[in-house]
């Protein structure tokens, strides 16, 4: 037989023969083709798979959901101060029921697990019914003939605020957004009429079917208004943004209206607010003068600033928004040019749009997007997700934000905010009257606005539905919640 | 404790199927059967342990002990397996035959978990297949007259494919099977080897514009009554196979191209002429607006392979039944659902190191006819489960082809384990031509020593006489 050494020789004899003429080069392709075909399948099933799990779980076609929730009770809401705001407790006979402790308080912003969800219950519901305890905690759990728990959902609502922001605003409806203009953060999201969701499969078909007052709405989200003299903010910033050296150089005389076309537009209430420049005009909300404004503006420039400032389109959040309507455009009649310019007509703003911009003039013409996850925690302590806060984008320049900041300064040292004035925080904001055609009901109060206005730490956004003026009505409900905030929280001053 | 055998022995599964993935790619860096036999060693042993563990969650999940003596016959099937064929044929390749094993246990394993009537019938046709190969195996190496049969295979291909056209039974839309005497098969998966045989027995001697045109044309005639058949999948698979093969024999890119070209022109025909062509395309771009319809199928395939995470769900804990023909066409799905992500790619690992395999054979042998023939198996081989995996994930459109050696049913394990049988032959060959070169070689070893040893005796007594 061969020997080892012989072998050898004739091996490596053998290889060099191969190097040296090979004919294999069409092999060599189809091994490297083919290997490249299969990875890059591969690849793609891996990434594909783990980039959809969420969104394949929450498929109504997908089985994967009900096995889930046979084998894991739900896991717990539980806010950023700590408080269970929605929590699953089992019975002695392993029935369980979803508990909302709060009641009311969270009706909109938490939602409900039952009859297919809502709110945060809905958007988190992947996590809640996943279970991503540590070996030893399932066998406990196992051992005690238990479902495993499923994992906890830290959101970055403020309950102490959440409730202030809810008692704030009455019995008005309407409704309260609190923000973290740095981060992102919802800290507090109010919408009434609300509902109470530990009942709810109860009293849907009464909640339901009253379309008048659609008590599921969460307007704060998915409600659109008229954003009245809110908008004169937008209108403004166009103004700042055609005549970036001399706006300052603006004046106007208002005697208490203003015709154009055979259009007239009415102060509010008919008030005469005399001579004024360009920061008295928004300090006091004078129609007149933003409907002279307002002519005065590049339609087609303003349409661009309009979609800039996230108009017309889909806000770029994690939930479900209504999307805002605003159309400048040349080819519009003088009177809806007047209307627009002063946020009435067609127009309308969904309150977390209005809160989304005036976050950005908070942050320095940044916008962070809105967020209300803060993190998935399992039940015994790993965090499996972190959520973190991330930008949206530049949607106004520094100068521009900085303008504006001192504008809505002055709605509340000389303007129509002026019961914020003596505060010991320095807040900034800009209140609105939203009107109707039908003059028997009262108008929509709005107000939004940050504090203090060198540092901002919280964004409110204020509506309540015919309630009257912004001043008079949504202005209080902003101050008390600033008041108690500012109580707890000390005001930094750089 | 329970979970905690269960859990762990899930996680052992995934990292030693990768394992033995790992192994089979070192195993190509060695040219020799010998060199190469402390990885087989270790690849029977993770074998054993994956077949331990599977069976120990299988039967502490279900609690039918009986689930044991499955595995016992299945060992003594897959062992017979590797034990007959080192014993019979001492230089096969034994790296196919081991991942062969890795690939009808994983088969076995999944099939009794979604039908246990299934994969008892799936032993059965894992034992006929397993002799088949090894008969097959000797024929083709016993018999070189097989390199001049090409009419032969060509018409026996056409014959196979009309029968199935005039008396088969459309299943899921398709003509692809006859019954004969209570047995079911599908000629289509038989038709491959037969394409092979004939492009390699035409192509072996001379590659000129004949041969190549000769090739194409029976191809051709093939894929025309597959269409009608509505069987995109095997039409598909034949004209690759043929592109190939016709490449390997002319080394020629410009074929490729071509075929390249007329694959998208008749893809595109394809799509225009036939509404079941149109249907898959659909299904494939946007399952999820067809999710109760067209799209229903891949929908689920998806949810399962998403919701099996990295590790798995364990076996029995997922829902595998919910996708339609799981265990023909999405055999893959169930496994990424309860073994893991990390299973299913050591499976397609262990495939792709098979046909790196067989390719490294094929180059290192002159005889030219077993070369072609060990290139149509890879690439037959390979790209059929490129089209079903890629199918079940919406890679590409699906084709409803089966997972070669790992789908339930006997014709494409049966034509798999031919084809390996065929491929096991070539290795036979190979080392034939190898003892051959090697005692030329050692003759002149032998001569070149005896002349040095002349030499130096004749240096060595001149020495002598000039001292």
């Amino acid at each position: 037989m061969l020997n080892d050494e012989m072998y050898e020789a004739f091996e490596h004899e053998n290889s060099r023969k191969k190097r040296k003429h090979s004919n294999n080069k069409a092999l060599v392709f189809l091994g490297i083709f083919f290997s490249l075909l299969i990875i890059s399948m591969l690849s793609y099933i891996g990434i594909y798979s783990y980039s959809n799990a969420q969104t394949f779980v929450e498929n109504k076609y997908n089985t994967r959901a009900s096995q889930l929730k046979k084998e894991n009770s739900r896991g717990s809401i539980i806010s950023s101060d700590g408080v269970e705001l929605a929590i699953t407790q089992i019975d002695d006979n392993g029935n369980e029921n979803r508990v909302y402790p709060y009641k009311n308080e969270f009706a909109h912003v938490v939602g409900y697990s039952k009859l297919g969800g809502a709110g945060i219950e809905n958007q988190v519901n992947y996590y809640l019914i996943n279970c991503n305890s540590d070996l030893s905690t399932k066998a406990a759990y196992s051992n005690a003939k238990k479902k495993f728990p499923g994992d906890n959902v830290y959101v970055t609502l403020n309950s102490s605020l959440q409730r202030l922001a809810y008692y704030s605003l009455g019995q008005y409806n309407g409704a309260v957004i609190i923000s973290n203009p740095k981060t992102g953060e919802i800290l507090a999201m109010v919408s009434k009429p609300d509902f109470d969701p530990n009942t709810i499969a109860d009293d849907w078909n009464t909640l339901s079917k009253d379309k008048e007052n659609a008590p599921l709405l969460n307007r704060a989200t998915q409600g659109l208004y008229p954003p009245g003299s809110t908008f004169k903010i937008l209108t403004s910033l166009e103004y700042i943004r055609e005549n970036p050296t001399n706006f300052m150089g603006y004046s106007y005389m208002c005697h208490g209206s203003i015709t154009k076309d055979g259009n007239t537009i009415k102060c509010y209430h008919g008030q005469v607010h005399g001579k004024e420049d360009f920061t008295k005009s928004f300090a006091v909300s004078c129609n007149s003068s933003y409907s002279n404004i307002g002519l005065m503006l590049n339609q087609t420039d303003f349409a661009k600033t309009l979609d800039s400032m996230l108009f017309n389109a889909p806000l770029p959040v994690d939930f479900a928004t209504a999307k805002s309507r605003a159309t400048a455009s040349t080819s519009l009649s003088t009177h809806a040019i007047m209307q627009l310019s002063i946020g009435q007509g067609a127009t309308s703003v969904s309150p977390l749009h209005m809160n989304m911009i005036t976050m950005a003039i908070a942050n320095d013409g940044i916008l962070k997007k809105p967020y209300q996850i803060d993190r998935v925690v399992s039940s015994d302590g790993n965090v499996v997700k972190k959520f973190e806060s991330s930008e949206i984008g530049r949607i106004m320049s520094e100068n521009e934000a900085e303008i504006l900041t001192q504008m809505m300064r002055a709605v509340v040292t000389k303007g129509t905010a002026s019961s914020l004035k003596n505060a010991e925080y320095e807040a900034v904001g800009k209140t609105g009257s939203a009107e109707f055609e039908d003059k028997t009901r009262n108008s929509h109060a709005w107000f939004t606005g940050f504090a203090p206005a060198n540092d901002p730490q919280i964004c409110v956004t204020v509506i309540m539905e015919n309630a009257g003026s912004g001043g008079h009505m949504a202005v209080p409900v902003a101050k008390r919640i600033f008041d108690e905030y500012f109580k707890v929280n000390t005001i930094k001053n750089e | 404790m329970t979970l905690y055998i269960l859990e762990i022995s899930k996680y052992l599964v995934a990292g030693l199927s990768i394992l033995f993935a790992t192994l089979g790619f070192v195993a190509l860096n060695y040219r020799s059967e010998k060199k190469r036999s402390p990885i087989y060693v270790l690849q029977t042993i993770i074998l054993a342990l994956i077949e331990i563990l599977g069976f120990l969650q299988i039967v502490m999940r279900t609690g039918v002990i009986s689930h044991f003596f499955y595995a016992v016959f299945m060992t003594i099937v897959l062992l017979a397996m590797m034990l007959l064929t080192k014993a019979i044929f001492p230089d096969a390749n034994r790296l196919i035959i081991n991942h062969m094993a890795f690939l009808m246990m994983t088969s076995m394993i999944i099939l009794l978990r979604i039908d246990e009537k299934k994969a008892i019938r799936q032993l059965i046709f894992s034992a006929i297949a397993i002799a088949l190969m090894m008969a097959a195996c000797e024929i083709v190496y016993r018999f070189p007259v097989l390199m001049d049969l090409k009419w032969v295979y060509s018409l026996l291909g056409v014959f196979f494919l009309s029968v199935v056209l005039i008396v088969g039974k459309a299943t899921n839309g398709s003509y692809l099977s006859i019954t004969v005497a209570h047995v079911t098969f599908q000629p289509s998966e038989f038709v491959k080897i037969l394409l092979i045989f004939f492009i390699a027995s035409t192509m072996y001697q001379s590659n000129g514009l004949t041969e190549t045109t000769l090739s194409f044309a029976i191809t051709m005639i093939y894929i025309a009554i597959l269409m009608i058949s509505k069987d995109l999948g095997t039409s598909a698979i034949l004209f690759v196979i043929c592109l190939c093969m016709v490449f390997l024999s002319t080394r020629k890119p410009s074929y490729l191209l071509t075929g390249f070209m007329l694959a998208v022109i008749g893809s595109v025909i394809g799509y225009v002429m036939f509404a079941h062509v149109r249907l898959r395309v659909h299904a494939w771009l946007d399952p999820w607006s067809k999710i109760d319809s067209s799209g229903y199928q891949i929908a689920q395939s998806l949810f399962a392979i998403s919701s099996g995470g990295l590790w798995g769900l364990g076996l029995y804990h997922g829902n595998p039944k919910t996708i339609p023909y799981v265990e023909d066409d999405f055999i893959f799905s169930a496994i990424c659902q309860e073994l893991g992500m990390i299973y299913a790619i050591a499976l397609i690992l262990v495939m792709l190191g098979m046909f790196l395999m067989i390719l490294l054979e094929a180059s290192r042998l002159r005889d030219n006819f077993s070369k072609l023939l060990c290139g149509g198996i890879a690439v037959s081989f390979i790209f059929q489960t490129f089209l079903t995996v890629g199918g079940g994930t919406k890679f590409i459109p699906l084709t409803g082809v089966t997972l070669p050696l790992v789908s339930y049913g006997g014709s494409s394990l049966v034509s798999t384990s031919l084809m390996m049988g065929v491929f096991e032959a070539a290795c036979l060959i190979r080392a034939d031509e190898f003892y051959e070169a090697m005692e030329k070689f050692e003759k002149r070893q032998l001569k070149k020593q005896r002349q040095n040893q002349q030499l130096r005796n004749k240096q060595r007594q001149e020495d002598y006489y000039v001292e």
